[in-house]
């Protein structure tokens, strides 16, 4: 699915050329669930820009889902970033004026995507969300968990190759976060290939497959041999609260 | 991404903000509704003023001393006029004046008397109502005999037949022999509250000898400029020397006129047109405000999809939007205030077409050209940069 080899990034600012990125060579599979996880100034961003199209390497060779990225003009890669990439934000990153159903439609709308076939599809994604009770609410009132399933359904309405987190729980509750975590969990079982940017290790315990980055170079790259099942987890919350209450 | 989706995304963005939009439009609207407005004003004064010119007489040429001349006309140099000056038919002597008209006890002030001669009426297009005009005889004998407008005996003579009534002019007492056909007014003046004397009667009650100027009537349009050169010739021979008299065709005082009037609409549609340049760089300045607030807006369409052309259409159809709404309320505006001018002024123009077609197109392409550079900054975002916006 994901295909990088040899991938590395350097930024020039006036006569500073700064190596964000050593020669990078990683593999996702269809249907793995990889947490990409380093401190601050790793690369780890700038590995998940160029594994989502927003930036192009300095060197090496890129193909998600057998097409070569690493050749592509911007309106190719905004075309691909349309149909192969659903992305999910740490702010979650909604259009504040549009309703949920409108955010979803979001991708669909540049695809050219009929309004009436989009809205059928928004309703369906934010159903599978288990938000069909907002489809008419601005961001504004929600709460941050719904707007991260908004933008979840947003980033899954258009059936793209991978998914592609950004620190999706950062912003999160830890009880929100871990419902999250669950959906992607479902979503994964369903066959979605889904790539996390995180540095929290709770999030990481939840993934198949840890990569691990340090100034620039991936250091360890492991299976994780019995990720936690966040489902689960949420269901014991439940159960918790409910015996306090 | 369809026209129709730009459109709609537009739709949302000037909702999403609307005393901004409704403010940027003002600018707009005051600059194309300005243009609208005092064009079109400018239109109606210019073709008022024209068609009560060629109102005044047919073929007029109007003959005065020049100012400066030390030169003043008589009634021979009227004749003369008509004498040697084989184009014109007819020229008859003006002495215009003001006095207070007496009828039994009712006075009435600032009454325009003036002083003709038989063939007045000819060539000042003018009819009478009922009764008789001024012949020869009243001006040869001084007649005490008045032919008055339809205003005169409204405010004056108010009972009885006027024809043979007899009202009273600086205490010279005269019998009302004739009434205008009405007319209406030319340039704010009433050209039916007038009362007409033999040239003569007018010279000795207004202690005279002169004339203030001569109406020559030619004989069609054709030969006015032929009667205005050999007028000009044989006065001048008649006077001995050259420049003592201005010799006018109407055909010159419209052109003169014309060239007055268009030169002033031009300077008002350019102030307008100022104001509606400045609505656009209003639409500039507020586009570019809008853009570095939607940044990390611009950044997640591009996340998902958007092409640089998507951003660019979406933020170009704003700004036109903008203006292209602002002109329509402008045209509004213009011509309602154009109608409400010309009706208040009593001119029979209407709105001037030219100016709502030329200003609404210029209004539609300042929200093109200022739109133009905020969206090719929207569209050039960086989406890494964009996204990190806060």
């Amino acid at each position: 699915m994901i295909e990088l080899n040899g991938i590395t990034k350097v930024y020039k600012s006036g006569r500073l050329a700064v190596t964000a990125l050593q020669p990078a060579t990683l593999t996702v599979p269809a249907g793995d669930f990889v947490a990409i996880m380093g401190p601050s100034g790793s690369g780890k961003s700038t590995l998940m820009n160029i594994i989502g199209c927003l930036d192009r390497p300095t060197n090496g060779e890129y193909r998600l889902v057998g097409e070569a990225v690493s050749q592509m003009n911007d309106n190719a890669l905004a075309y691909t970033r349309n149909r192969r990439i659903g992305f999910i934000f740490q702010n979650f990153n909604l259009l504040k004026r549009l309703t949920a159903a409108q955010n979803v439609e979001l991708p669909l709308v540049y695809r050219g995507v009929g309004a009436r076939e989009r809205n059928r599809r928004s309703l369906v994604a934010l159903e599978s969300v288990g938000l069909a009770d907002r489809v008419t609410h601005l961001p504004a009132e929600l709460s941050g968990g719904q707007q991260q399933r908004v933008a979840i359904a947003r980033a899954v309405v258009g059936e793209p190759a991978i998914l592609l987190g950004d620190e999706p729980t950062g912003n999160l509750d830890s009880k929100s976060g871990l419902e999250i975590i669950a959906l992607f969990q479902t979503l994964n079982e369903a066959g979605m290939t889904i790539v996390l940017v995180t540095h929290d290790e709770k999030v990481a315990a939840h993934c198949k497959r840890v990569v691990r980055l340090l100034d620039g170079s991936i250091i360890s790259d492991e299976t994780v041999a019995q990720p936690i099942d966040a489902r689960e987890e949420c269901r014991a919350f439940r159960q918790e609260e409910e015996a306090t209450t | 991404m369809s026209i129709f989706e730009s459109i709609r995304v537009a739709w949302l963005g000037i909702f999403g903000n609307k005393l901004r939009s409704a403010l940027t439009m003002l600018g707009v609207i005051i600059g194309v509704a300005a243009v609208i407005a005092l064009v079109s004003v400018g239109e109606g004064a210019t073709s008022s003023v024209s068609s009560q010119i060629e109102g005044l007489g047919a073929n007029l040429i109007v003959i005065s001393a020049a100012r400066g001349s030390g030169v003043s006309l008589t009634l021979a140099d009227c004749e003369e006029v008509v004498n040697r000056v084989p184009s014109i038919v007819h020229a008859v002597p003006s002495l215009p004046n003001s006095a207070t008209v007496k009828w039994q006890n009712t006075n009435l002030e600032w009454v325009s008397i003036e002083g003709t001669t038989a063939d007045y009426l000819e060539v000042r297009s003018r009819t009478l109502a009922y009764g008789r005009f001024i012949d020869g005889q009243d001006v040869a004998e001084r007649g005490k005999v008045a032919v008055v407008g339809q205003t005169i005996l409204d405010d004056l003579v108010s009972t009885g037949t006027p024809i043979g009534q007899t009202i009273s002019i600086l205490g010279q007492q005269f019998t009302i022999v004739g009434v205008l056909a009405e007319k209406g007014s030319t340039m704010g003046q009433d050209q039916d509250s007038i009362v007409l004397i033999p040239i003569t009667t007018a010279q000795r009650l207004f202690g005279t000898t002169t004339i203030s100027s001569i109406y020559a009537q030619a004989q069609s349009r054709e030969v006015a400029q032929l009667a205005v050169s050999h007028a000009t010739a044989v006065l001048e021979k008649w006077f001995g020397k050259e420049d003592v008299v201005n010799v006018q065709s109407q055909d010159q005082i419209l052109e003169t006129l014309d060239t007055m009037t268009q030169t002033l609409s031009l300077m008002l549609g350019a102030i307008a047109g100022i104001s509606l340049l400045v609505g656009g760089i209003g639409i500039m300045n507020i586009m570019l405000v809008s853009v570095t607030e939607r940044t990390k807006e611009i950044g997640t369409r591009k996340a998902f999809g958007a092409k640089k052309w998507d951003i660019t259409v979406q933020f170009l159809v704003e700004s036109i939007i903008l203006s292209v709404s602002g002109g329509l309320i402008g045209i509004i505006f213009g011509a309602s205030g154009a109608m409400v001018i010309s009706r208040l002024a009593g001119w029979n123009s209407g709105v001037s077409i030219t100016a709502i077609l030329v200003s609404f197109l210029f209004a539609a392409s300042v929200g093109l050209f200022f739109g133009v550079y905020p969206a090719v900054k929207a569209a050039s975002l960086d989406p890494i940069e964009a996204l990190r916006y806060e």
